[in-house]
């Protein structure tokens, strides 16, 4: 499904894409993209080369539209350092300054930033409680693991207090204490107003910490909202029904003369069929009487479009 | 959403009030900038390559004056600095820097820093690039007027002050010939990834050939200007360079010529830096 256009709430848009296509020469990073996004946590989804980090590349002024407008705060991002003020971005690249420790990393973009010295210093010293860094401030960036790095990338997107973060692929590489502590911590800056598009292709990391997510493949946004609204996008197309039952063989034969019921996949485990249906409310009317037929036994029925995993994989592949 | 895990959507605080869009880039960016620069150009190979530059021909220098009775000081300053230095050392040198100003930012993928920061992107060129020419102006110049120092030492006749005012004039030359290097050659590491091969093919064709040919198009160099202030400033033989006073360019044009073309290339590069996309290639490699 593609569903090139998301229209959210005008007044509290933040992040504006319109009609927004990308090029690299014949390469294609984003397509025919409009988007809109308002305050809090949004979940940039897809799987790798979806076109995730060019979206954030064109939000943070980085790349410029081939065509289409993109705007934050109703301003164009591109060569726009007035609009960096209030924008910090934690890239995906694994790279720093990897002479500097720490603290002098994140001085030195405090400085950047636009922070007096005595600013950045206040600053730095509070980042580096948030990220959990202060123990390790003063060593050098190099000798740090890939958690720390995270951190501390992490830490120089927020250095200069922004009001829009663009965060890519924040947690790679961290353990599950720094995961979950990180989690907590954008999920709070999301719930103090702040504007947060957080790019990651793991969905778990996503449907924790918010309820908004927007769906990329191949450079085109396939959906947007939560997760009950893909639901309902996906409501024209075949429903995936998991009955579990000890004679997947002899219940399949049965449901494969039903109208709704347009495919049957056993899987090889057994134990199981997967159905698919276009009206998915039909066939659980109909399933109860299937179900008090002798030698029918279903031992537990549950949509598998539920799971966002199955949400995700059926927007993109289909 | 897996059937068993709830999405908790964490309670919205008022939404914040509109930002402000005012303000310029503060000193303590544009001297982070520099100071970044400086750190960078002074780290790792380059330094060492750099400083081989300027301390193989000094040295070789020593090594003759100790081992040849003939040694004639005028000569051998003529030789090391004026030919050796000025055609090769100083934009051999300004080449190195320079090429990798943006470069070495955009292949470490540390670029991201500067742009998503809230400096104008023209403004962040011209910091590097002066930054990248007061590093090089600085070291070569020592070098240049200590490889004075070395050949002219001990010279009957000349004092320390005559040699002090001379390495000033010395470092004051190179410093200007770096500025104008450092400025073409940065706008060159903009526009081709193999910047070091095309600006040794310009040093050789345009700064070093043509600058010899008595022609018009010797104007247009560098080193011919340097020539030129050389000529006024240390009192050197113009007959040497085949420069025709009469014609030449006074030393005031060589000056304006100097300071106008780093400007001029520096401005460019600018304008370049700031209208060129540098996309990050990610991990995800799209």
């Amino acid at each position: 499904m593609d569903i090139n256009e998301s229209e959210g709430d005008v007044e509290t848009t933040v992040i504006e894409f319109q009609a927004v296509s990308k090029w690299y020469g014949q390469v294609i990073g984003v397509n025919n993209l409009s988007l809109r996004i308002g305050p809090g946590v949004t979940g940039l989804l897809g799987p790798n080369g979806a076109g995730k980090s060019t979206l954030l590349q064109l939000a943070t002024g980085q790349l410029r539209p081939s065509r289409g407008e993109v705007r934050v705060f109703g301003r164009r991002p591109w060569n726009n350092a007035a609009l960096n003020r209030h924008i910090g971005l934690c890239p995906e690249q694994d790279a720093f300054f990897e002479w500097m420790t720490g603290r002098r990393f994140l001085l030195a973009c405090a400085s950047l930033a636009g922070l007096g010295r005595r600013a950045a210093r206040e600053a730095v010293d509070r980042i580096l409680e948030m990220v959990g860094m202060t123990r390790n401030a003063n060593r050098a960036v190099r000798g740090y693991s890939k958690g720390m790095r995270q951190r501390i990338k992490l830490g120089q997107a927020l250095v200069g207090d922004p009001r829009v973060l663009f965060l890519d692929e924040p947690l790679t590489g961290t353990d599950p204490v720094a995961r979950h502590e990180l989690m907590t911590l954008i999920g709070e800056l999301g719930s103090h107003g702040r504007t947060v598009l957080f790019s990651s292709h793991v969905l778990h990391e996503v449907q924790t910490l918010t309820p908004k997510i927007v769906l990329m493949n191949r450079g085109r946004l396939v959906a947007f909202g939560d997760v009950r609204q893909i639901r309902d996008l996906i409501d024209a197309h075949p429903h995936r029904i998991v009955l579990k039952c000890p004679d997947s063989r002899g219940l399949a034969s049965k449901l494969a003369r039903w109208d709704d019921v347009v495919g049957i996949e056993i899987p090889r485990a057994g134990g199981s069929i997967v159905i698919e249906t276009h009206d998915p409310g039909q066939f659980y009317q109909r399933l109860p009487r299937l179900a008090r037929e002798p030698g029918t036994l279903i031992e537990e029925i549950y949509s598998d479009d539920d799971n966002l995993e199955a949400v995700f994989k059926y927007l993109v592949t289909s | 959403m897996s059937r068993d895990a709830a999405v908790s959507p964490r309670p919205a605080s008022p939404p914040l009030p509109p930002p402000s869009f005012s303000g310029r880039p503060t000193l303590s960016a544009l001297a982070t900038v520099l100071g970044i620069t400086a750190s960078r150009l002074l780290r790792g190979r380059r330094i060492w390559l750099f400083l081989l530059l300027f301390v193989a021909p000094t040295a070789l220098l020593l090594l003759v004056r100790h081992n040849d009775a003939h040694y004639e000081a005028e000569e051998a300053e003529r030789v090391i600095l004026f030919v050796l230095f000025f055609h090769a050392v100083i934009p051999l040198a300004a080449l190195l820097f320079a090429a990798s100003l943006v470069q070495d930012d955009v292949e470490e993928q540390t670029l991201t820093y500067f742009l998503i920061r809230p400096i104008p992107r023209w403004m962040i060129y011209v910091v590097k690039a002066v930054g990248g020419a007061l590093v090089a102006s600085a070291l070569a110049s020592v070098f240049a007027a200590l490889a004075m120092v070395a050949a002219r030492w001990g010279e009957p006749g000349r004092d320390v002050d005559w040699l002090l005012q001379r390495a000033g004039i010395v470092a004051a030359l190179v410093s200007l010939g770096v500025l104008a290097y450092v400025a073409i050659f940065g706008c060159l590491g903009l526009l081709t990834k193999r910047a070091l091969s095309v600006g040794i093919f310009y040093i050789l064709v345009f700064e070093v050939s043509l600058a010899n040919i008595p022609f018009l198009l010797r104007y247009v160099t560098i080193i011919h200007h340097l020539r030129v202030l050389s000529i006024a400033w240390l009192g050197l033989n113009p007959a040497d360079w085949a420069i025709d006073l009469a014609e030449a360019p006074s030393p005031s044009t060589s000056l304006e010529v100097l300071l106008g073309a780093s400007a001029f290339f520096i401005a460019l590069g600018a304008w370049i830096f700031s209208t060129r996309e540098f996309r990050v290639k990610t991990p995800e490699g799209n």
